[in-house]
């Protein structure tokens, strides 16, 4: 789970209507109007990708900057296709904050439909300014595992350990592919491109690998 | 008769749906249509609409006028040509057809003039489920006594539980419970009926061997067996005919000797089949894996003249005794290889029901083994079945985000339709991988308890790496192993 940057809001017409809001929101509706933009502003922020497990859900082509004129996205719903549900990172915020920007995320819809109400802890929020994923993960290749760092204290291990399972940030199968893969281009002294996808088990296995060599 | 192309058009759940059933450029068999295809897909995305379309597509030449037939009312399009079902086959015979089915109209295009073989009739088999209950608990048989009884300890069971674990201790709670259980289990017991030779076969009939357009055995009062019988009688007599012959020879030709004749005996017996050799043989190498072997002579009429050796101590068992298991095979299996059809279109839905997964994997051999010339066609929820099929003869049915029905390709479709270009195929990956890539389960197992347990083993590995301690590392190292184990992970995952 890559950190993600959410400094920039693309779809100005969003961020204003939700400037505007004192004390509790409307109520959170799919089909609002500003759903698909909020939608695809935050695919700009995460690069496409699922905020937790960092599976690819939008083509780059569609996030590109020049995709939005006058804080609004070119397209509409039905011009293009993505995948994943926009998932609100602490469920309790839901029902008063719906639409509040820090609190929400583009993922995977299984990995959304799988966490459900469960409890967060903020010790592995994505966008959060604390968190490094160097810092607090690391990764079993071997057996496609992210697991919290052993530099941290048991405490926070735990907490971190909790909150890979909640985010299911190893409830992916593609990933395992994707490690194979360039386990395989590394033992035949390939040395590979970064993919576009599943970046961090990338990196963590590549700097094992180098580490190793 | 095998099919090579169906395309649905606002018909059921299916708004725009085609599928090529033929085989793909560089492939052996380029461009002829499936030997075999396995339908794949959640409950609800049509697999069973599928298999009846197709077996409403296929029509009998025999009959006429063909442009009445019309099978199909429940489209659903709005426009009228936007609303048919095309499908293209070849017969047994080679002759290449289409048809076009409205509400309304049917259209049947032939390429050449069809001579209608008598087994050309028989294009269409259909295996259905058959659920076999091995008792049936019959109340009305029950003395009044015995019914009271049985009434009073139902009542007396929702009143314990009525009572709970608020009234009752937590130990004595269940105790009370399974003893109720039990006696009603006895009660029952002495009612239940086992299921007779009489009802199997009757199921038989009803369900197997389909349907009135299309083969119907029965219809002329024949059963699976009789046509046995007819089989045995055929062989027996060409066997006795030519035997007669070579007799003849020995005796009118002087160079023709009787060693000679033995020797073109034997070769007879290899040209032609005998078909109860042919069905103990077979059928002896799935059920082998129950530990039974099947024994059948030209004497047997009937499922209960069945003689089934158990072969971990040599017994004779009955029929009725046989697991359900067991039934389910011999009544699907049996009757089709008795019939065994010819360039039909053999359809099974869900095949795997009732069998292990070692003998799931033998089935589709098993199946396409029967008649000559088919096409077999399976709906299946198996992983293990939807690992004998070539990519290119799965149909795997998906719903879109518009919740359209289609079909996922194996290969990339902005290339050919080549073999090379296929990029996932059921028959060269794990079981795991055919649940997740196939099936599309997004995790590989169903449990939170292993997902701890992985992240306490990399956690593990981990720490012993950081050690320097080589004696430390090797005492730790034992606990991984165990949990390496545990996980089902390979050697190869232990490397530290």
């Amino acid at each position: 789970m890559r950190r993600i940057y959410k400094d920039e809001i693309l779809s100005t017409y969003y961020k204003d209507w939700v400037d505007s809001f004192e004390g509790k929101h409307r109520d959170y509706d799919s089909g609002n109007v500003h759903y698909f933009d909020l939608k695809m502003s935050l695919f700009y922020c995460q690069k496409g990708l699922c905020a937790y497990t960092e599976e690819r859900l939008c083509k780059p082509s569609l996030i590109e900057k020049d995709k939005w004129k006058d804080g609004k996205y070119i397209k509409s719903k039905h011009e293009i296709s993505t995948r994943g549900h926009l998932e609100h990172f602490d469920e309790s915020l839901k029902s008063e904050k719906g639409w509040l920007w820090d609190n929400l995320f583009m993922v995977d819809g299984d990995i959304n439909n799988k966490k459900g109400k469960k409890a967060v802890n903020y010790i592995l929020k994505p966008d959060s300014p604390d968190y490094d994923e160097n810092k607090y993960l690391q990764f079993d290749y071997e057996t496609d595992t992210f697991f919290a760092h052993l530099d941290l204290s048991e405490k926070e291990r735990d907490e971190v350990n909790y909150m890979i399972k909640v985010l299911g940030i190893n409830d992916v199968q593609r990933r395992e592919d994707m490690v194979r893969e360039l386990r395989d281009n590394l033992d035949m002294g390939i040395i590979p491109n970064e993919p576009n996808e599943y970046i961090t088990a990338w990196r963590m296995t590549l700097n094992l690998c180098m580490k190793r060599e | 008769m095998k099919i090579e192309y169906l395309e649905i058009k606002n018909y059921k759940q299916f708004s725009n749906l085609e599928l090529t059933l033929t085989y793909p450029i560089g492939h052996q068999k380029e461009g002829k249509p499936l030997d075999k295809i396995c339908i794949l897909g959640q409950s609800g995305v049509g697999k069973t609409n599928i298999l009846e379309i197709i077996k409403k597509s296929v029509i009998d030449f025999s009959k006429q006028p063909q442009n009445t037939y019309l099978p199909f009312n429940e489209f659903v399009g709005k426009e009228t040509d936007d609303k048919y079902i095309i499908s293209k086959f070849i017969t047994g015979n080679g002759a290449k057809g289409e048809t076009l089915f409205t509400d309304k109209k049917s259209k049947i295009i032939l390429d050449k003039q069809v001579i209608v073989e008598e087994y050309e009739k028989n294009y269409f088999v259909d295996i259905s489920k058959i659920v076999i209950n091995d008792k049936n608990f019959n109340k009305n048989s029950m003395s009044k006594t015995d019914s009271s009884i049985l009434e009073s300890l139902l009542e007396h069971r929702k009143y314990v539980i009525s009572r709970g674990v608020n009234f009752y201790s937590l130990e004595e709670f269940p105790k009370i419970l399974k003893k109720i259980d039990k006696d009603i289990e006895k009660l029952e017991n002495q009612y239940n009926q086992i299921e007779s030779i009489s009802d199997s076969l009757s199921e038989l009939k009803d369900k197997n061997f389909i349907d009135r357009h299309i083969v119907d055995i029965h219809n002329n009062d024949n059963t699976s067996w009789k046509s046995l019988r007819e089989k045995i009688e055929s062989y027996e007599s060409k066997k006795a005919e030519y035997k007669t012959k070579l007799f003849n020879k020995i005796m009118y030709d002087e160079k023709y000797s009787k060693e000679k004749s033995i020797e073109d005996m034997k070769k007879w017996e290899k040209e032609h089949e005998n078909i109860l050799d042919k069905i103990a043989k077979d059928i002896n190498f799935i059920i082998k894996n129950f530990n039974l072997e099947l024994q059948i002579n030209e004497d047997t009429q009937s499922y209960d003249e069945l003689i089934i050796k158990d072969l971990a101590n040599g017994y004779i068992l009955k029929y009725d005794n046989l697991s359900s298991g067991t039934k389910n095979l011999f009544l699907t299996y049996l009757p089709l290889k008795i019939y065994s059809p010819r360039s039909s279109i053999v359809k099974i839905d869900e095949p795997e029901n009732s069998f292990y997964p070692d003998i799931q994997k033998e089935l589709t051999d098993l199946y396409m083994d029967v008649g000559e010339n088919n096409q077999l066609i399976m709906a299946t929820h198996s992983p293990i079945i939807a690992s004998s099929f070539e990519p290119w003869e799965v149909v795997e049915l998906k719903f879109d985000e518009n919740n359209q029905v289609y079909r996922e390709m194996y290969y990339d479709t902005k290339e050919e339709n080549h073999v090379d270009n296929y990029f996932l195929n059921p028959q060269l990956l794990t079981w795991t991988n055919i649940l997740t890539q196939i099936f599309d389960l997004k995790e590989k197992s169903n449990s939170d308890v292993r997902k701890d347990k992985l992240i306490e083993y990399a956690t593990l590995k981990a720490k012993i790496k950081a050690m320097d301690n080589q004696e430390d590392k090797i005492e730790k190292a034992k606990e991984l192993h165990k949990l390496s184990k545990l996980l089902g992970l390979g050697n190869n995952e232990t490397n530290i």
